[in-house]
């Protein structure tokens, strides 16, 4: 990362993740890093809860513990828009950038960066999944709750999906980060089937809005880099933001993509305008006073979410794919909305999927 | 504080039974205590005028003068019936902060406070010496408000508010998550806010307090631009219409400003029913907030050639080719 690598302040482990590989490997690594054990992750709570602002001083503590519950997961997605069919393995909870439009601001409790280490249990769980899914292909990632490489230098989560993932061809596997943490995959040899992805916006944005974050050019270098290593990428334009220049700013960035990253390289593009539930709108006004992001004219969707009006999700959707289409030279370039309804699909890519499986047929013909 | 705390729970409290002092003896310009400011003291002035103060009003000697701790209600009603004389017992060897505490357990034991009583509440305690950090571990649960310094903040901000607003704020009983949106605003802006807002309830409150604050960051104006528009100048002098449909009349202002490309949206349909001589009384409804293109049809009859009538307009207009036209609102530029 240009911005200095994540390093917690304190690591606190719980006891009954005392015992695991895992555990000890980063604890290892952070060897500089004080270590406290705790019986269990509500401990942490007396270290954030009177501070100024809870959720920053969380991002300064790592949690080694041990997930009980599923690793694997249906992507939450929103009820009523259509989805992708998306899976998430929930192997880290949070993230140590700050981005002001975060849905885990909301979405999680969580009061440190939690790391989960009993991995023996992720990958039973996994061949049981792929198991059950009897040959059907599908997709599915590790950067829904947390990012999934802000972390690697201290986790090494990246080797050994790549290496488990690897072994199983019927799954698209999908780093996704804003980081430019990516010394681990530079040491991996690719496979088709691993996809890194990047989250992209316009230098505006990633000033005002992303703090903590390495700059789009950073970004795109960094894909730049592991797409000559062999691997592919994707790019995911979420969440779309209107402001005062966003025209100029999208193409600015649609340019430095198109000239830095060969097309067939990349899996996917995805484009999802800003959205969020009511209860973050107060989050994001308490803790980044200073933001306009949720001053354009946001309506309440059918899922509940606050979000933009149609023609403004149009309009921004719109002139993305156009700005991208002027520098493809007649290429397929392969978008597709998150969370959108199937009027927006008919306007901006003259696709009518029927539902989230449609999309998902789609999408894997691209990837694999 | 548990120092502090050692010295509450020895609280010493005056043993004179029955002693009553006169009112006017009392320093009454020593708020310090005081976190009541917004009441109805009605039923309180019945019970007193029928059977006399029932609970000792609570002093403390500061400055060689005796101030009220607790009982500011019971002082104002006395006053307002004439009585010049209350019950009273005195604390001693506490500090403010002390006092406060065995105030607000006094208080609390018996009721819960308003917004604007935690507000004081809070302002008072920083006052008398406590940091937000004590504040979060020891008396905002107590109270019941978010540990959150930012919310202690802003509760403590609220007391800084314009008197009417205040006054809305007690009346209207408005919750503290939109009690805090009128901090966005100046003393100005409130000042004309008090009297267009008096004339709505607790949702349309919050609703002109976010389209103002929502407007004039989009377009980086003061509200008070927003609310001194041009086009609301002639609204206030209108004489036909009462303060709530003056009112209403502001909030459908707000709303066009804010959702102005549904609005715009909404013309571009009624501007297609005209022009497909649509009949008056059939109402088309389109989907919540155009997310989906689809339409639902409204319209009565009480009769069968009534029916017939207007399914027969419907009919003409559903052959028209400008129907099309409702589906691709998002696309014909």
């Amino acid at each position: 990362m240009n911005k200095a690598l994540f390093f917690p302040k304190t690591v606190f482990v719980t006891s009954s993740a005392l015992k695991y590989e895992t555990t000890k490997q980063i604890i290892n690594n952070l060897s500089s890093i004080p270590v406290k054990v705790i019986k269990e992750s509500a401990d942490i709570i007396p270290h954030i809860e009177y501070s100024v602002d809870p959720i920053k001083e969380s991002k300064k503590f790592l949690l080694l513990d041990v997930q009980a519950g599923g690793f694997v997961k249906p992507c939450p997605c929103t009820p009523y828009y259509i989805g992708c069919n998306y899976y998430i393995i929930n192997i880290d909870l949070q993230c140590p950038l700050d981005c002001s439009y975060c849905i885990l601001q909301d979405y999680l409790s969580v009061p440190a960066i939690t790391v989960f280490v009993n991995r023996n249990k992720l990958w039973r769980e996994l061949e049981v999944f792929i198991k059950k899914r009897g040959g059907k292909r599908f997709r599915i990632g590790s950067g829904e709750l947390s990012d999934s490489l802000a972390l690697d230098h201290i986790t090494n989560h990246s080797r050994d999906l790549i290496s488990f993932f690897r072994k199983k061809p019927g799954a698209l596997f999908e780093f996704k980060t804003k980081t430019t943490n990516i010394s681990n995959l530079m040491n991996e040899e690719p496979s088709e089937n691993i996809i890194i992805s990047w989250s992209l916006n316009t230098p505006t944005i990633v000033k005002q809005e992303e703090k903590g974050a390495p700059s789009v050019e950073e970004r795109i270098d960094a894909a730049a880099a592991l797409v000559k290593k062999g691997f592919k990428v994707g790019f995911h334009f979420d969440p779309i933001i209107y402001y005062p220049g966003w025209k100029e700013d999208y193409e600015g960035v649609s340019v430095m993509l198109m000239e830095s990253i060969p097309l067939e390289r990349i899996a996917w593009i995805s484009l999802g305008s800003l959205r969020f539930p009511k209860n973050l709108k107060k989050i994001i006004k308490d803790r980044f006073p200073e933001t306009k992001i949720i001053d354009a004219e946001m309506i309440t969707g059918i899922d509940g979410k606050l979000r933009y009006f149609r023609s403004l999700r149009s309009e921004l959707y719109l002139n993305i794919i156009n700005a991208f289409r002027k520098h493809a030279e007649g290429k397929r370039i392969p978008f597709y909305f998150c969370m959108e309804s199937s009027e927006i699909w008919k306007e901006g890519l003259k696709k009518e999927p029927r539902d989230k499986k449609d999309v998902e047929l789609y999408l894997l013909s691209r990837g694999f | 504080m548990e120092g502090g705390l050692k010295a509450f729970n020895s609280l010493k409290i005056d043993s004179m039974k029955n002693n009553k002092i006169l009112i006017k003896k009392i320093y009454l310009q020593d708020e310090r205590f005081r976190i009541s400011y917004f009441f109805d003291n009605k039923k309180l002035e019945r019970s007193i005028a029928e059977s006399g103060v029932h609970n000792r009003i609570w002093l403390v000697k500061r400055e060689g003068k005796l101030i009220v701790a607790s009982g500011w209600r019971r002082i104002q009603a006395c006053r307002e019936l004439k009585i010049e004389e209350v019950p009273y017992r005195i604390l001693y060897n506490l500090n403010d902060l002390l006092v406060f505490r065995a105030v607000l357990l006094e208080n609390l034991s018996i009721r819960e406070f308003d917004v604007l009583e935690k507000a004081w509440t809070l302002r008072n305690i920083l006052k008398f010496g406590l940091q937000v950090q004590e504040i979060l571990k020891d008396y905002c649960l107590l109270i019941n408000v978010p540990r959150s310094h930012k919310y202690v903040h802003d509760f403590v901000n609220i007391t800084d508010l314009n008197h009417n607003i205040k006054q809305l704020i007690y009346k209207k009983r408005i919750p503290f998550q939109i009690a805090r949106l009128f901090l966005d605003y100046s003393e100005e802006e409130q000042e004309l806010l008090g009297p267009i807002l008096g004339s709505f309830g607790i949702n349309k409150i919050k609703e002109v307090l976010e389209l103002v604050a929502g407007i004039s960051k989009r377009e980086n104006k003061n509200p008070l631009v927003i609310l001194k528009a041009k086009e609301l100048e002639s609204l206030w002098l209108e004489r036909k219409l009462n303060s709530v449909q003056k009112a209403d009349k502001f909030l459908d202002f707000l709303r066009r400003k804010y959702y102005s490309n549904f609005y715009r949206t909404t013309k571009k349909i009624e501007k297609i029913l005209t022009e497909l001589n649509w009949p008056k009384d059939v109402i088309l409804k389109p989907y919540h907030f155009f997310e989906k293109d689809e339409y639902s049809l409204e319209f009565s009859f009480s009769s069968q050639k009534e029916f017939k009538e207007k399914i027969n307009k419907l009919m003409n207009a559903a052959e028209s080719q400008l129907v099309k036209k409702l589906f691709s609102i998002f696309t014909d530029e």
